[in-house]
């Protein structure tokens, strides 16, 4: 029954050679079929590009026999090194280790492309992933900027990929320091009762944390590249600046040039759930708003306080660490009522009303079987432009240092050039992304 | 650079503008200069006013701080670059559109005459954003060229092949695009397939693209069946609920898909088609319950239609509890009370989403002679029931049930629930008869819950292990205290067996701003478990960062350096990030100055007894008089007791040191010629106190109290003390009776004990009462012929320094 992953995953010319193709039992999962072992042709492939940090981590650095990682690459030698070691001795398996990622995202045998690197890679790479015919497993932030992120969504489309960004909160987990999930917040946002339209609060006195350690330094020494780092590579698209150790690995984010900082690190993680519980999917704040210090150029400062604006008077408001609101501060507010960390709500009863009411619109939340449905994942390139582009609208508002207002239709900044060079930043030769 | 600000002259000049110079008549050198020093702006109106004066100066001031940039390598670019960055900023800010030319001039001037390769390309940056956007740059990404695209549709890579098809989908009438899905809706690749549908829709119309496949639906291969269902589903198309509808029966993944469509379109059609296959269970009715659980509409109807015929489907239940369809909760007590064990099981669980505060009592009772698992069940249900009510009804409901109950400490967990005091008091005293109300204590969020269940922690650690995260949680969500918070978690730490436990209190210990929390969280940096080490790390850090205490200096870098060895071991990008932390919160530090001996000091023959470095010309309480920075601080942490003593005893001597109160009310002493362990001011010869007598508590105190006096013999004049956080200095002359006692070089006492009492130290009646002292009491010790110099008390907040002393007896 059904047809075999290898049918649509993989290339025509399988059929052709004769390959015999076992059947799979496409609902596996839900039997009692934890000891079934997976046929080689429904197992899926991985590749892990950037295995210093989260491409290292015990979350990613995994295999199964569903999902099977097959290749590591990393432009530090050490790091690559490391992760064919540690795979060897995790699941017994030789992997595949390349210092292109061109070259582990062309390898026939690979089904998913996972990109682990600094975001200033995150277009560039998803784009070639999709046009090498791979499907796409991106760490947030999604992309450095926001004409990343719209070649992302193109490259997806035209490539019939699918891609997933990594953050979750939209559809599992709880929800950082708020104590609850996103569901119930939804199903209340849904039902009403809260009223429009709604505020909703980011900050350390409803849960989160901004990592405001995420900062660069100025006046950065030239050091001598270790020999193991391929620094040139590891900048790719970004300017080439003298090298010194905090530009990269563990602290790059603290750099315009590869993150945004706290709110690059975090930003998309707290509100790409908002943008879905707002119903916001699909468009972008109108305003943004920044209080903060002047910005370095290079090196990420901190700012105090961040402003979004949606056409119909929603608003998202971020708190720097530090600078929260005192008192008892809503999550969300609207005219009908306010919710609070634990879900503590100003509505009477309100646990009883939302389990009354139907549960949000199913989504496949499963990257497998978005794999192999192709069916658009909980959080898709789509979802995921949108929300990382409201961080990469803050971003630039905290670069600037000033008020910028967002045309949702022309996903433009109005009248504001300097704003919009920075929504589409040059890439250093020979790199560039052509959909 | 000064900066140049003269209102008058400003005044007087800003008649007579000169091109070239500000209303201040500064040059372009000038303002460059002023601007640059207050780099960066805090604000946005100080950084408005500043970068208006320079771009009011630009071009000129943009090549000014142009070439003020040095080479990497030879210099700081830092404020500079703030200052040009900042340029940028004003000047594309659209509201200063009248700056933007000049500015851009200046930086194109700029990066022109600049030498080096960095600078020019900072510079270059800087004019890019003040260039206007093109169109181009926002163009449409290239597609394939239509020449290749038939070619490419041949291609092994289905996502060559389905971009392709998108330039071919492009280029053609919406009647033909549809024909084109029809052919592509036969390939084998399902992602092409899906790729191809997504293009023929945009060109012709999700309407059309569904009933292209509704009319070809029967002839699809299973592969596309399923595309086609997902479509129909993901777009709600109704018109396609026949065909959706025809293949829920059919299992497997047209099945499965034929019922998540059937859930997406939804319709008392679609509700009618999903409840039987809900009903009838098996695969197919798990795919339903999770359709029906996100289905629009009411939909309790259609579900008691199914409950009237076949009353106790467990599947049905499962969603009237999902959706909380009240009417079905008869069907599910009457479940949870058969005399059937699994049966009984399910039927508890179903009530979970089915009560109501009136279910209350009969809850209880079904708890009440519940096996050991229904109990579980049935707690939950029982609290979800007294959801609605608050804890004063909560408590007077449950407390009610209770002298019923044979099992009453089934109900603690609903009692504890109220939160209230009542609660707290009752629980508390069933401790005794019932272990469980402990976890029933522990899970409330009422403060007064905590020592009962601190007590039973202490009585059998190794039963209360699991309530020690509660009440982890509990101290610290509400003690207010540091001191006392810090007492606690200490007190449970040690009561702690499991590391991951340990690592989480130490979490909560790293939250607390103390020097007390952060000696308690560097007990545990050489801890045996990784997991334990990484979280003494991370505490240290944090406390080290927010600290209101003063912490040495030495002390924290060995903390660092312990809790940097952890955290670089396990290569997590956050822990590497701590650690660079560290270091820069040891930066903000100074290692701890030595005092030296004066020349005049060393030539008279005094003794250094402390110089900032170590204690071991003392001796007695190291607990509570520790190194910090270079001083002895003097502090109630931990358990410490006594006085620190000189190692040597002396009789006559100078002792010079210097003194600082760090918060109101310090009070300590200088103990004279005394034996150790006792209290100087009556057992040695004296004690000279150390108080900060201005503090407002001391309003009432007795002449020979004050600071410096000869503590109940001889009054000092009182002096009025340096502000907080500053030094004074102070020297005791001490020969034979004489005691001389001088701060900040005034001599506020000069004396003889023995005159002062008139030789009669102790009453000369043997009694308690002595007439001849000013405090009347015995100092029998007054008299001594030597004995150590000591500081005496350990009340928190006093430092001492640079400590000499010259022995007259040699």
């Amino acid at each position: 029954m059904g047809e075999s992953r290898r049918d649509f995953l993989k290339k025509a010319g399988l059929g052709a050679l004769g390959l015999t193709i076992l059947p799979r039992n496409v609902f596996g999962k839900m039997g009692d079929s934890s000891s079934r072992a997976v046929a080689p042709s429904d197992q899926i492939t991985k590749g892990i590009i950037g295995v210093g940090g989260m491409g290292n981590s015990e979350r990613h650095f995994s295999s199964t026999d569903e999902y099977r990682l097959i290749s590591v690459c990393d432009v530090d030698a050490a790091h690559l090194q490391r992760a064919i070691d540690r795979g060897k001795r995790d699941f017994g398996q030789t992997l595949k280790g390349f210092h292109d990622f061109r070259e582990l995202i062309h390898d026939p045998d690979l089904d998913v492309v996972h990109i682990a690197t600094p975001p200033h890679w995150h277009g560039l790479m998803s784009v070639e992933a999709a046009k090498a015919g791979k499907d796409i497993f991106c760490e947030k932030p999604m992309t450095r900027t926001i004409g990343e992120g719209k070649k992302v969504v193109e490259a997806v489309r035209k490539y019939g990929r699918v891609f997933r960004l990594n953050t979750w909160f939209r559809f599992t987990d709880t929800f950082y320091g708020l104590g609850t999930t996103v569901k119930p917040l939804k199903k209340l946002i849904d039902s009403g009762l809260l009223g429009w339209p709604l505020t909703v609060r980011i900050s350390g006195a409803t849960g989160f944390t901004w990592k405001f350690y995420w900062r660069g330094k100025e006046n950065l020494e030239v050091q001598p590249i270790p020999p193991e780092l391929d620094y040139d590579f590891w900048l790719g698209p970004a300017p080439y600046k003298p090298y010194n150790a905090h530009r990269v690995h563990a602290n790059f984010r603290g750099y315009w040039d590869y993150d945004n900082g706290g709110l690059g690190d975090m930003g998309q993680h707290y509100i790409d759930p908002v943008q879905y519980m707002l119903g916001k999917d699909d468009t972008f704040p109108v305003k943004v708003e920044v209080d903060a210090p002047q910005q370095h150029p290079d090196a990420v400062g901190i700012w105090r306080k961040v402003t979004y604006t949606y056409e119909d008077g929603c608003k998202i408001i971020l708190e720097g660490e530090g600078f929260e609101s005192e008192g008892k501060v809503p999550y969300i507010e609207g005219p009908g009522g306010k919710v609070y960390k634990g879900f503590e709500c100003t509505i009477p009863n309100v646990q009883d009303i939302i389990n009354e009411l139907p549960d949000p619109e199913p989504r496949t939340t499963d990257f497998l079987d978005s794999v192999r449905y192709r069916q658009h994942f909980a959080l898709d390139e789509i979802n995921g432009y949108h929300s990382c582009t409201v961080v990469n609208m803050g971003a630039i508002a905290v670069r600037l240092g000033r008020t910028l207002h967002f045309d949702p239709k022309k996903e433009c900044f109005i009248g504001d050039d300097a704003a919009n060079h920075l929504i589409d930043q040059p890439m250093r030769a020979p790199w560039a992304m052509n959909v | 650079m000064k900066k140049i600000i003269s209102t008058i002259l400003s005044v007087l000049l800003s008649l007579t503008l000169v091109l070239g110079q500000d209303a201040r008549q500064r040059t372009v050198e000038t303002i460059v200069a002023d601007v640059v020093a207050e780099m960066p702006a805090q604000d946005a109106a100080a950084f408005d006013r500043v970068m208006s004066d320079l771009a009011k100066a630009a071009p000129k001031s943009v090549e000014i701080l142009s070439s003020m940039l040095v080479p990497q390598d030879k210099g700081h670019n830092n404020l500079v670059e703030y200052a040009l960055s900042g340029l940028t900023k004003y000047a594309s800010d659209p509201a200063h559109s009248q700056y933007k030319a000049a500015v851009t001039e200046g930086f194109k001037a700029g990066a022109a005459a600049c030498a080096d390769k960095y600078n020019k390309q900072f510079l270059e940056w800087n004019a890019y954003l003040l260039s206007p956007v093109t169109e181009a740059a926002v163009t449409a990404a290239p597609s394939v060229d239509p020449k290749i695209a038939k070619a490419m549709l041949k291609s092994v890579n289905a996502g060559e092949r389905a971009a392709a098809a998108q330039t071919l989908v492009g280029g053609m009438t919406s009647a033909k695009a549809l024909k084109f899905l029809g052919s592509a809706l036969k390939d084998g690749d399902r992602s092409y397939r899906n790729a191809v549908m997504d293009f023929v829709c945009e060109k012709a119309g999700v309407s059309a693209v569904g009933s292209a496949l509704v009319k070809s639906f029967s002839k699809l291969s299973d592969g596309a069946k399923t595309d086609a269902l997902n479509f129909f589903g993901n777009h709600k198309l109704s018109d396609a609920l026949a065909q959706v509808l025809s293949q829920t029966g059919r299992g497997g993944e047209v099945g499965a898909a034929a019922i998540r469509a059937a859930g997406k379109i939804g319709g008392p059609q679609a509700l009618s088609a999903l409840v039987p296959i809900l009903a009838k269970g098996g695969e197919a009715g798990e795919q339903a319950l999770e359709a029906l659980k996100s289905f629009k509409g009411d939909i309790s109807g259609a579900v008691m239609d199914a409950l009237g015929k076949d009353k106790y489907n467990g599947n049905l239940l499962r969603l009237a509890s999902a959706r909380r369809i009240l009417d079905a909760a008869p069907y599910a007590f009457a479940l949870a009370s058969s005399g059937d064990v699994g049966t009984k099981a399910g039927g508890e669980r179903l009530l979970s989403g089915l009560v109501t505060a009136n279910d209350v009592p009969r809850l209880a009772a079904l708890l009440d002679n519940a096996d050991d698992s229904g109990v579980k069940t049935l707690t939950g249900v029982l609290s979800e029931a007294l959801r609605s009510l608050d804890g004063s009804q909560r408590y007077s409901l449950v407390s009610g049930l209770l002298p019923k109950a044979k099992n009453p400490s089934r109900l603690y967990p609903a009692l504890a629930s109220s939160d209230t005091d009542e609660a707290v008091e009752y629980l508390s005293k069933a401790v005794s008869v019932n272990p469980s109300a402990v976890a029933a204590l522990a899970s409330m969020s009422n403060y007064k819950a905590a020592p009962a269940i601190l007590s039973a922690i202490k009585s059998a650690p190794a039963s209360f292990q699991n309530v020690i995260p509660s009440y982890v949680s509990l101290v610290n969500g509400n003690e207010t205290d540091f001191s006392k918070k810090v007492g606690l978690l200490s007190e449970v730490l040690g009561l702690t067996t499991e590391p991951s436990k340990k690592a989480d209190i130490l979490s909560v210990v790293g939250s607390i701003p103390t020097r007390k929390a952060f000696t308690l969280a560097g007990d545990y940096l050489d801890d045996t478990d990784r997991g334990v080490r990484r979280q003494a790390a991370y505490a240290v850090k944090n406390i080290a960062d927010k600290c209101q205490d003063e912490l040495d200096y030495d002390k924290m870098k060995s903390a660092f350096e312990k809790g940097a060895e952890t955290l670089l071991s396990t290569g997590d990008a956050d822990d590497g990030y701590a650690v660079n932390q560290m270091n820069s919160i040891l930066s903000k530090y100074s290692p701890s100055p030595v005092s030296i001996l004066t020349p005049e000091e060393e030539k008279l023959g005094f003794e250094m007894l402390f110089d900032g470095t170590s204690l071991d010309k003392w001796q007695g309480n190291f607990v509570n008089y520790t190194l910090m920075n270079g001083s002895i601080y003097v502090s109630a942490d931990g358990s410490g007791t006594g006085n620190l003593y000189t190692k040597k005893k002396y009789r006559d001597f100078v002792y010079r040191f210097e003194f600082c109160f760090l918060r109101e009310g310090v009070n300590n002493g200088v103990g004279i010629r005394t034996p150790m362990g006792v209290d100087a001011a009556y057992d040695g010869m004296c004690e000279v106190q150390i108080l900060d007598h201005d503090a407002p508590m001391y309003a009432n105190l007795n002449e020979y109290q004050v600071h410096g006096s000869v503590y109940g013999v001889i009054p000092a004049k009182r002096i009025k003390h340096k502000p907080l956080g500053e030094w004074s200095t102070e020297e005791i002359e001490v020969r034979g009776n004489h005691i001389k006692v001088t701060v900040n070089g005034e001599v506020i006492l000069d004396g003889d004990v023995r005159k002062a009492c008139k030789g009669h130290n102790v009453a000369p009646d043997g009694s308690a009462r002595n007439p001849y002292t000013v405090d009347h009491r015995n100092h029998p010790g007054m008299f001594n012929k030597d004995g150590y110099i000591s500081f005496c008390g350990h009340g928190e907040g006093v430092k001492i320094r640079n400590v000499r002393v010259l022995d007259l007896s040699k």
